[in-house]
Formats: C-alpha cells, structure tokens, sequence
C-alpha cells in the first residue's frame, strides 16, 4: 500500500489541538446514548470537518441505514460513490483481518476524486469501514493523518458499537414491523419456538378463542382444534417439525362461543442466516365458508342421489331428512300437504331416537295447522321459504298455542330455524323443516340458499314420482277398461255367434232340398267364421289385461300331451292345406304330466296358428319329446323366419315381426304364451334364421307346479 | 254334424236374454228339451218348486242376483241336486272357474262353438243313461 502523496502532506493545519483533546472529544460525540448509527456518524463527520478542513466522510459497508452506505460524504459524487465503494470493497474487504499494522491509503487512484486520504476503522480485529479526509484545497499532512489514525483507534469500536447497535434495532424494527403486521392481519398469526411450541398469538388468535396468552402459549392452543380433527393436524404439524418442511393443514378451531369453524393452517420455518431453523411463524385462514359450501354441495350431491333413487319420495324425503343429521341440522322434519291442506308429517330425524318419539308427541298435541307465521304450515299457505337466525323467545311465543305449548318449545332449545317448499310446477307439496338446538350452530344465508335448493330438488323429485304415480294409474285403468271391455264384447259375441251357428246348422240341413239356400249358407259360415276370430281377439285382449296384472293362474290337471298334440295336428290340418301347407306331427316319448289344458292348448294353437300365418306353403312340424322331469314341445317351420332384433323383443306384448310382411293381430299371441310357459315354470325359445325358418321350443316341467 | 238329444232335459241358467233364447232354440233344435232361468236363484227356486230335475245343467258364470259360483256352492250341497253334471259357459277363460266348487265342471268358452257344447252334452247325457 503506497503512503501519503507529497501533497497530501502539505498544509498542516496544528490548530486542530493535542491528540487527547481530539480524542475525548469524539468519545463524548459517540457516548450519546440516544444516538443512531446515522446521527453519531454526521455529528462524527461534521466534527472531522470541523477539526481538519475540506471534508470527511464515512463509509460504512455493514451499517444499513445509507443506501450508497457513505455518511457525510457530500463531496462525493453519487456518480463515483458505486466506483469508490467498489474500490473500498476491494482494499478492505469486511470481515476479513486488517494488518496488524494501521496502514492508510488514498483514494486519488479513484478518478476524479482529487486528493482524499483515509484510515481504516478497525474492531474486534477486523476493518468495518473507513475514514476519509479530502478536498482539493486541504491535502492532508502526515501529522494529520496520523491523528487521524488515532481518532480512528477510538472511532472505529464506537461506530462498530452503533453499527452493531442499528443491527439490533434493524433486526427489532423488523420484529416490530412483523407484529405490526401481524396484528393488521385478518388471519390468525402466531409464532412457535424451534419445538413447535407457541412464542406468539396475535391479538385476532386471543379474541377469537376467547383465551389469554397464557392459556394459548406452549400448545395450549391445541385445546381449541376439534377433536376429530387433532389427531391428523398433531401428526402433520409433528412431520413438518422434524422435517422442517411447510405446514399445511385444515381442521376446525373452536370459537369464543363454542362453535367451530374451519381453518387452514399453514406454518414455515423461520431460518438463521446459515439456514438452521430457529422457529415457525404460521397463520390460520378462516375457510369455514368455503369448507362448508364444499360440504353443503356434497350433501346437496348425496340428497339429490337419494332423491332419484326411488320413485317412493316418501322413502327417499326420510332419506334426505336422515342425510342432513348431524351435519347440516340437530332437528329435520319433512311435512307433506294433502290437497285439503291437511299436513302429514312424514318424518322426523334427531340423533337421540327419544327426541323423536317426544317430537312427534309434541306434534299431535299440537297439530302444525297453528296460525303460527313460523310453522311449516305459513311455508305451505305462502309457498315462501323463511330463515331465522335467531330464535329468540320472543319467536316461541309467538309460535306457541299456548303456555304449555310454549313450555315445551322452549325445551327443544331450538337456536336457528329454515323452513322451505318443497315445491314442483306452482304447487307447494310439503316443506322440510331444519333446525339447530343442542349444538348450538346458526343457520347462515348460505345454509338458506343450501336447503332452498334442496327444497326445489326434493319437489320435483315428488312431482316426478307423482307424475309417475299418475300414469301407472292411467295403465291401470286402461287395463281395467280392457279387461271390461273384453267381458263386455264377450256378451253380444256369443249372442251373434250362436244366432249364426243356430242359422247355419239349420241352413245346412234344409240346403240339400232348396239349392237356393247353399250361397247363403255360405254367406252365413263367413260370417260365423269371422265372429269365431273375433271372439278370439276379445279373449287375447281379455287375457293380456290379466296378465299384466301377474293374474294369469293355471289350473294344473293330469293330462296327457301327445293326445293333445294329435287333436291340434287333426284340427289345423284343414287350415294348413288351406295355405298350402302341412302339419307333421312328430312323437317322440311319454307326454303325460300335470298341466292346466286348456292354457296349454292355447299356447300351441298361438305357435301353429302363427307358423300358418307367417310361412304359407312349407311344412309344419309339431313334435313332442321329453325326458323324466320335463316335455318338450317344438312347433318349427321353414319360412322366411324372424330377425335377430325383432327376436329379442318379439315376446313382448303388443309387439309383431316387422319383416313379416302385413300386419295381423295384435302382437299378444307369443306374449301369452310367453306367460303360459312361465306359469307352468317352464320356458319358450325362439332359434330364427331369415329365409331358414324358425323353431319354438315350449319346455314345460311334468310335475305340476 | 253333431249327434242331438233325446228328449233329454238341460237347464239353461243364464241371464243374458239373447244367449238364452237363442241357446233354447238351438237345443230344442238339436232334440233336447229346455228349462231356462235367468240367474242361480231362479233355478234354486225351480228346484224348490218341483221343476224336473235336468240330466245336464248349462250353467253362465257372471250374474246377478246369484252368479253361478255361488250356484254351485248350493248345487253341491243338496244331495238331489249334487250328481247333476255341469257345464260352465265361461266369458273369462280358465281364469276365473278356479275354485273348489268348479273343480269337477265342464267348460265351454263363450263365444259358444256349438258343435263343442253339443259333443259336451251328448257325452254327460250318454254317460247318464
């Protein structure tokens, strides 16, 4: 390190006194007690001045009140300041051990800056800043410059004081601006040691619990989170802790007046410098709104399943009165209304199964049709859902009947009260009644809008189930109008029948002697022909109308059906060859067994008279087989046969082959076989290739039933 | 064609008019002599009367005053009356004659097949003689 320049020795100014008087001087300026890094350091500076000439200045890499980190130094230009501090960096680098000998140095070498000499401050055997001295007109002389270095002797421990001094301050100016901070927070905000145990709780984190420091510091503070929830936030508070990672939790702290409510908990670790933990400062949100609107669309979600569930809304309505205990109310109750007004209380749900029982007392000694404004019955009249938050006494008075009544309202100790519709295309069918008592909740807007919206849902789920109600009355009575129908026909058919039969039995005997009457006779036979065919669409319309109903019974005899079989091929041969076609009838084995005849009958004369129907001009067997427990009965042609998808359906009722050409019948006659098969707890099966011909396979059990 | 009666007597009981009529007709026709009544009662109270006791009772199902169900109930439980066959004409298919008084009836189903009444007939009257 080169020494003072020449000139820089020029122009000694002695009146700057003996060096002692120098140097009580300074203490005196660094001994004020109050004093900042920043005052002692211009007092410092000014009395430099003061005492040497031209100017002085500080530079203080380690203080932080200066941004360029340079007191007094007017003289320099903010231009060189980065350039002189950079240059000082560089010589004198901090926390690095100054030679043990006190060397000066100047700063010409910095451009532009003209004569400026300076001293190291030195404590605690390092350098944490330098003195200068400068300026074009008093260059410094050695003899100043070395009671320079004995001021700086004494500077250098009393600035390193202050600047230690505004560390403390800065690191306290932050705690400070944490707190302040802290408490202008709408969050919870607390502080813990490096154990987790609290060191801090804003002013928010006492009022909301309703506790002192004391009561909350250490972990006094995890009296307050909900029980069920401890366990899992103690285990990830514990994890972060050990791990130093971030906490981050949800669980429900209890407020001053009991209720909980949802927070989120979030902590990180506040580190030293060198990155060890020394603490955690961690914040709890309040998130019970959004928490509760996440459960409330959860519990809307779970409703609305049940709702849809079934068509019985009276189950499903008990349902949603069950799903919305514990959570969303202490009390729920669904009403329904009859068309008088009159109103049913379908269901009451209460934790305690005694409350119940005592609810629905309470509700026959005093029947909602109170004029009471805040019974379900108000909600039924006006259709308008109610809240209230409170139910204040003044409320039960109103509602009650009388003082007994009013005695026992008061025990429900009821605290909030909703009350909506349940509601579907302008009429209102019932209202759902929720209540908070014993835990003491109260009923939000948001709950409002919840349970409305569960109103609306329920009641369209009742309209839907109603609706539905309505058209299976509407199939039931056109069933009923079928099934009199049918006996109504049966009647006059049975008059015209036997008139034509009578007509024709006496036509065919006078016919041979009057030649004239045979063309009537035939006339006759047509038309008793057709009210045969009438008369069997009556019974096929008669017999579907029972059948819906499950009503076909059998009447199971002993009987035997190959001799059945053979009747069937004798009568149909006739109406076979009529089409050109012919009945084989195929016996292979025993067809004894126990079964209703006549329903049999019918169900081979549907097959034979379809396979005569839908494939004229090819053969027809009918085969009978069988083995110990079950016969077969197996009635194939070899027609144009039945597609596959009208295979599926074509058991159906009402339903037809639709590549079968023109319609005929009414799509009933495979359906009641179907039902023939069945209550004989047998089967019928169709194996059907188009243009191959089809095979039906009736499998009836010998043992009767 | 079917083989007629013999003079035999059928009871009708049946309250339909036309059906009667034309029943009574066609039986007279076919050779069998006829007593008509129009509901169960009526022929309970011809019974009680002396009216001939039929070889064959024709017997409708659905009417009023006493249906046939019910006649039979009674049938069965006079002993002069008990042995008589009976053939149930029937709107309703195999359906509705479940029960334990109809257990031992003939049936025809209505409309009649007159051919298939007669040979019904023909067959208790022969086993009659």
């Amino acid at each position: 390190m080169d020494l003072l320049k020449p000139e820089l020795k020029r122009g000694y100014d002695a009146s700057c006194g003996p060096v002692s008087v120098l140097i009580s001087e300074v203490s005196e300026i660094l001994s004020q007690p109050s004093e900042t890094l920043a005052g002692s350091g211009a007092q410092v500076v000014n009395w430099l001045e003061r005492k040497f000439g031209g100017f002085a200045a500080l530079w203080l890499p380690e203080g932080s009140l200066s941004l360029s980190r340079f007191i007094g130094s007017k003289a320099i230009p903010n231009s060189l300041r980065d350039e002189l501090a950079d240059t000082l960096s560089y010589r004198c680098p901090p926390e690095v051990a100054w030679p043990p000998k006190l060397q000066s140095f100047d700063f010409s070498e910095v451009a532009g800056l003209g004569a400026l000499c300076g001293v190291p401050l030195l404590s605690r055997g390092r350098c944490f800043g330098v003195a200068f001295l400068g300026g074009e007109a008093t260059s410094k002389s050695l003899t100043e410059l070395q009671d320079l270095e004995a001021i700086a002797i004494l500077l250098g421990p009393g600035l390193d004081a202050l600047v230690q001094v505004e560390k403390m301050e800065g690191y306290k100016g932050r705690e400070t601006r944490f707190r302040t901070l802290a408490e202008a927070m709408p969050q919870l905000v607390w502080t813990t040691k490096l154990d987790g145990s609290t060191d801090y709780a804003n002013r928010r984190c006492l009022d909301y619990s309703g506790c002192t420091f004391g009561e909350r510091s250490g972990d006094g503070w995890t009296q307050a989170i909900h029980a069920e929830d401890l366990p899992a936030m103690n285990a990830c508070w514990a994890s972060s802790i050990s791990g130093g990672s971030v906490f981050e939790a949800e669980y429900r702290i209890r407020r001053h007046d009991g209720a909980y409510r949802w927070h989120l908990g979030r902590a990180v670790p506040v580190r030293s410098a060198e990155g060890a933990i020394q603490g955690w400062v961690g914040t709890a949100t309040d998130i019970h709104d959004q928490k509760t609107s996440q459960e409330m669309n959860l519990f809307l979600a779970e409703s609305s399943k049940a709702l849809v569930s079934s068509l019985d809304f009276k189950l499903t309505l008990s349902t949603v009165a069950r799903l919305s205990v514990p959570e969303f109310a202490d009390w729920c109750a669904v009403d329904l209304f009859g068309p008088e007004g009159q109103i049913e209380r379908l269901s009451v749900v209460h934790t305690d199964p005694s409350k119940v029982e005592w609810a629905y007392q309470l509700n026959e000694l005093y029947p909602g049709k109170s004029i009471s404004k805040y019974g379900a019955a108000e909600v039924g009249r006006t259709g308008a859902a109610f809240y209230l938050e409170n139910v204040t006494d003044e409320v039960l008075r109103e509602a009650a009947q009388n003082e007994a009544h009013l005695e026992h309202l008061r025990q429900l100790g009821l605290q909030s009260l909703m009350i909506v519709p349940l509601s579907a295309r302008g009429r209102v069918l019932g209202a759902l009644t929720f209540a908070f008592a014993e835990s003491k909740r109260h009923y939000t807007r948001q709950d409002f809008e919840v349970a409305e919206e569960l109103g609306r849902r329920a009641g369209i789920a009742m309209d839907n189930a109603r609706l539905f109600e309505d058209a299976q009355g509407a199939i039931r009575v056109r069933d009923e109008f079928l099934s009199i129908a049918s006996h109504e026909l049966r009647t006059p058919l049975t008059s015209l029948s036997l008139n034509l039969q009578m007509l024709g039995r006496s036509l065919t005997r006078e016919a041979p002697a009057h030649p004239i009457l045979k063309a009537y006779l035939d006339r006759i036979l047509a038309a008793g022909k057709q009210a045969k065919r009438l008369g069997g669409l009556v019974d096929m319309l008669f017999d579907v109308s029972r059948l819906v109903h499950g009503k076909l019974s059998v009447q199971p005899k002993p009987m035997d059906l190959t001799v059945l079989c053979q009747e069937l091929a004798l009568r149909f041969a006739d109406e076979a060859q009529a089409v050109g076609s012919s009945i084989e009838l195929i016996e292979k084995g025993d067809g004894k067994g126990v079964w209703d005849e006549l329903r049999v009958e019918q169900a081979l004369t549907n097959l034979l008279s379809n396979a005569i129907k839908y494939a004229p001009g090819k053969p027809i067997r009918l085969s009978i087989s069988g083995d110990e427990t079950t016969v077969i009965l197996v009635v194939s042609d070899t027609g144009k046969g039945i597609s596959e998808s009208d295979q599926i359906r074509i058991f159906d009722r009402f339903e037809r082959g639709s590549s079968r050409g023109k319609p005929s019948g009414m799509g009933l006659g495979l359906y009641i076989v179907r039902q023939i098969a069945e209550a004989h707890h047998g089967s019928v099966s169709l194996i059907s290739r188009p243009e191959e011909g089809s095979t039906f396979t009736l499998t009836l059990p010998r043992g009767g039933l | 064609m079917t083989p007629g009666g013999k003079g035999e007597l059928i009871w009708i009981v049946e309250d339909d008019k036309d059906i009667r009529d034309v029943t009574i007709e066609l039986l007279e026709m076919e050779g069998y002599q006829v007593r008509a009544f129009g509901n169960g009662r009526e022929a309970l109270d011809g019974f009680q009367s002396g009216t001939p006791l039929p070889s064959v009772i024709l017997l409708d199902l659905m009417m009023p005053i006493m249906d046939g169900w019910e006649f039979r109930r009674h049938q069965l439980a006079e002993p002069k009356l008990k042995d008589i066959p009976v053939v149930v004409a029937t709107a309703n298919g195999s359906s509705t004659y479940h029960s334990q008084a109809m257990a031992n009836v003939d049936l025809v189903r209505k409309p009649i097949d007159v051919d298939e009444l007669l040979a019904t007939l023909a067959k208790h009257c022969a086993a009659r003689a």
